[in-house]
């Protein structure tokens, strides 16, 4: 079953990201697994709710992760992000308080064109979490306390979409650590390339139009004091309501990788609304 | 003589009258829906307008203003940068009666500096297009091509004496 997953099912997923990287269509930047240097409007506050679940590899058993969060557009350039996290990881019973988080970017290079852009940002991220250190892949939405920083750029030409971003992450945890003989992990590089296309509706002719947007993603990290890293695809669908509201589903695959790691697969699904205008 | 010169001023005042009915703004920089609609929202929230019609497919919003409300065009250009993007292009429809403009000179329209480039001298009325030139009211390149034609230093400041100066072509 493994082998049949991993022959098939990545055949079917490279060339679907081939498909992407060619098609030239309508393109979107509204990444579900990672942010686009563009920010959310101004004066807007976007609510998100968000879940991700797993097969934990250590009993089998199905785990979730429960992540509302909150999301500030400051200014044109700068957003804020805060956000918390419940879950049943890390070898607990029932679902618990793990973690809290705030997210900043700032988009420092912009060129705009009609239909066209190319835009940088630079953002940085600090995490508490009560969770023990153990695994390798380190996160900042929930597994570890840390810092993050990093710098994404996105262009979008002729209506394709494409970003790529890298990020420093740093582990913070000094005494609650889990030793099951494996090299813990405490800095890494994270890599992302994600691109996006946009199915549904072919013609625009107002807000109410449900759009359709599919999105491919790459997501690597490689530790930088041990060696421990992989590569994940993960592929998404994402809908639009009224032009404010986004429902995702999309699932992450490890191509490649020899870090300790809670799970190789994972899914993620979010709910969440734009308030535009909410903010004096 | 006192009655002939204000009559010549009163002549002026009236002759240089004008009303900014709408406009047709562009915004660059999106192509999704939600971004067009951050931008719908945003300009709907500036008091001087009555309506905003927009067209998704080509970025595009046609602006309604309100009659004889003080017209500001870089509140236009903000919101759309608020909303995250930047204004490709801003045609202005406005009403003359008989408006004398010469290129490369300035003249006070319903109480705005515009200032015409690219332009033959003439005398405008009734409805017509204009199209705000300033910085960040049009690609960089096209405000480069318009900056050679002019050695006005408002058109690098946006402003005289003090005063914002609308650069502005027909």
């Amino acid at each position: 079953m493994a082998s049949l997953f991993s022959n098939d099912m990545y055949r079917f997923l490279f060339v679907s990201s081939l498909l992407l990287i060619c098609s030239i269509a309508n393109g979107q930047e509204l990444y579900i697994f990672s942010n686009p240097a563009s920010n959310i409007p101004a004066k807007t506050i976007v609510a998100k709710a968000g879940m991700k679940t797993m097969r934990s590899y250590h009993n089998n058993e199905r785990e979730y992760r429960f992540m509302p969060e909150l999301q500030l557009g400051l200014t044109k350039n700068w957003m804020l992000t805060g956000g918390v996290s419940f879950s049943n990881m890390f070898f607990q019973s029932k679902q618990q308080f793990e973690s809290a988080r705030l997210y900043t970017k700032y988009r420092f290079y912009s060129n705009d064109e009609v239909h066209k852009h190319f835009r940088a940002a630079v953002y940085a991220s600090g995490a508490w979490s009560n969770n023990p250190l153990v695994y390798q892949e380190l996160n900042l939405e929930g597994d570890n306390s840390g810092v993050q920083l990093g710098v994404v750029a996105t262009q979008l030409v002729n209506k394709f979409a494409a970003s790529a971003g890298v990020a420093y992450v740093r582990q913070l945890e000094k005494a609650d650590k889990l030793d099951l003989g494996i090299p813990f992990s405490n800095q890494a590089l994270q890599y992302n390339l994600s691109m996006g296309y946009l199915l549904f509706p072919h013609k625009y002719e107002n807000y109410k139009q449900t759009n359709l947007n599919l999105y491919c993603e790459f997501l690597a990290q490689q530790s930088t004091d041990i060696k421990a890293g992989f590569i994940d695809i993960a592929p998404a669908i994402q809908l639009i309501f009224n032009s404010s509201t986004r429902f995702n589903v999309g699932a992450r695959y490890q191509l490649t990788g020899d870090a300790h790691r809670m799970a190789e697969r994972s899914v993620f699904i979010s709910l969440e609304h734009y308030f535009l205008n909410a903010l004096k | 003589m006192k009655k002939f010169f204000f009559f010549i001023c009163l002549l002026v005042a009236v002759s240089a009258s004008a009303q900014f009915k709408s406009a047709t703004l562009q915004a660059s920089g999106l192509t999704c829906a939600m971004c067009s609609n951050a931008i719908n929202k945003s300009l709907k929230t500036l008091s001087f307008i009555t309506s905003v019609e927009s067209d998704i497919k080509t970025s595009s919003f046609i602006i309604n203003f309100k009659e004889g409300a003080d017209i500001n065009f870089d509140q236009l250009r903000k919101k759309v940068e608020d909303a995250g993007f930047s204004v490709a292009k801003l045609q202005v429809v406005a009403n003359f009666n008989n408006v004398s403009v010469q290129n490369d000179q300035p003249v006070t329209v319903a109480g705005k500096q515009l200032y015409f480039l690219s332009v033959k001298n003439q005398q405008l009325s009734g409805e017509k297009v204009i199209t705000i030139v300033d910085k960040n009211f049009l690609p960089a390149k096209e405000y480069k091509k318009y900056a050679g034609q002019t050695k006005a230093e408002s058109f690098k400041t946006g402003e005289a004496n003090g005063v914002r100066v609308y650069h502005v072509t027909i």
